[in-house]
């Protein structure tokens, strides 16, 4: 009896205070994937069983549906496209350096760790991917959370909204920096250290600051929801709700290693020279 | 000696793994806190039917294997199924001679224990984000027992075997 109470004892230590499993761990994260892949074979043979028996009327809905969605999004990636060689021209004029380029690696979620105290994921996708600890995780709609570890095949993500999580934001309106953390609930984000004096308002849109080095900065974060101000206390009580789908997304994005922005894919073609300065 | 009490290996790892898919299998938002605690049930049902074969070991490394696969910190689930294991064997034989709605308590009781211990041992690696209704896996374990206990056998078979063995 003590001798196993001791063992587990040790092994926390070891674990989580001098972290020694390194290589271990990864092993049990590929290891454990088996079982979230047969654990969620019930549900997703009901997904499975949906999709052959669709009638046809509702795939051709749904086809139409997302042709439209492809052709919106196609119309604002034009923009995109011309919005950010201008950016890359503006930022050149003012000597800072060039914006950073992301490549993405689509990963699904295989499962969602059960133990109510902790928010990880794992995801499909591993170190033979080019998946690596650190890497920042979005989905279509916010900053999901951040790869914790590696395996060959999958990965560990920890969401935004663990309570050992935290992420250095800004607010978009006027670009005030505060810090978001996770409470342990997945609707729910805590914003701390914003004195009753700072500019934060219910409706802001949070988003990465950048800063930190570990999140690229722009991505949504969350929305404020209440801000409450407690004149006995030094600082507001500021709640957000995550703008990724934290419970819902299938399907999300690791952003792996940011390679610089080649300006040839950004900017248009060099205008032809002047024609004084050809020599005769 | 009833051949029917003994734990063969191929019905441990059986349960083991069928324990290990229930505790992982997704299920909605709204009723995840009240998933039954199921290593709790496996760990009592195991001990009082074969505790000869099946003690604090097994419950030990059965929480390893649920730690590995939850993510977190390697120990605090083997630590709280070991407690369960031990006290269930203390337990065993009072357990035995009470009526159902007692071993229920009996059951949700242990596996409070367990979920207090893993909270308290998370705690160390700050995790904060304890919900009030924490507990309410060990009211469903309870819930789930008398279908488990179903399958324990019946007091005099358990004894007669204890007795010839």
């Amino acid at each position: 009896m003590v001798g196993l109470v001791l063992a587990a004892a040790l092994l926390m230590l070891v674990d989580s205070r001098l972290g020694l499993l390194g290589s271990g761990r990864a092993m049990l994260t590929d290891a454990s994937a088996p079982f979230y892949w047969l654990g969620s074979l019930p549900g997703r043979m009901a997904g499975w069983f949906g999709e052959v028996f669709a009638s046809r009327d509702t795939l051709v809905a749904e086809n139409r549906a997302l042709r439209a969605e492809a052709l919106v999004l196609r119309a604002r990636a034009q923009r995109l496209a011309g919005l950010s060689a201008e950016n890359l021209r503006l930022r050149e004029l003012l000597n800072s350096t060039a914006l950073l380029e992301e490549n993405v690696l689509v990963s699904e979620i295989i499962g969602i760790s059960p133990d109510p105290g902790l928010q990880l994921a794992l995801i499909d996708k591993g170190s033979s991917s080019g998946v690596q600890a650190g890497q920042a995780v979005i989905d279509a709609s916010g900053l999901f959370g951040q790869v914790i570890e590696a395996g060959i095949s999958s990965s560990r993500v920890l969401l935004i909204t663990d309570s050992t999580h935290a992420v250095p934001a800004q607010v978009v309106r006027n670009g005030v920096r505060v810090v978001v953390e996770g409470n342990g609930r997945i609707d729910r984000l805590d914003v701390d250290y914003v004195a009753p004096t700072m500019d934060v308002r219910p409706g802001d849109l949070l988003v990465s600051s950048g800063l930190g080095q570990r999140f690229p900065g722009g991505y949504p974060v969350g929305v404020v929801e209440s801000v409450t101000n407690d004149p006995g206390e030094p600082f507001s009580v500021v709640s957000a709700r995550p703008s990724a789908q934290l419970d819902r997304s299938r399907h999300i994005l690791v952003l792996i290693n940011p390679g610089p922005a080649s300006p040839e894919l950004v900017l248009p073609p060099a205008p032809p020279a002047p024609t004084t300065d050809v020599s005769p | 000696m009833s051949r029917g009490v003994a734990a063969t290996p191929a019905s441990l790892w059986f349960a083991a793994v069928a324990a290990l898919l229930l505790a992982v299998t997704p299920l909605p938002l709204w009723i995840a806190p009240a998933r039954p605690d199921w290593l709790t049930l496996l760990v009592v049902y195991w001990v009082l039917r074969a505790p000869r074969q099946v003690g604090m070991g097994f419950a030990w490394l059965l929480g390893l294997a649920l730690d590995a696969i939850c993510g977190g910190m390697l120990g605090p689930r083997a630590l709280a199924m070991s407690v369960v294991a031990y006290a269930a064997l203390v337990l065993r034989a009072r357990m035995l001679h009470h009526t159902l709605p007692q071993q229920m308590a009996e059951v949700f009781l242990l596996s409070a224990c367990a979920q207090l211990l893993l909270r308290w041992a998370q705690g160390f690696t700050g995790h904060t984000g304890v919900e009030s209704g924490f507990l309410m896996g060990s009211l469903t374990a309870a819930f789930c027992w008398p279908v488990v206990s179903m399958q324990v056998g019946s007091r005099r078979r358990l004894e007669a075997w204890d007795g010839a063995a």
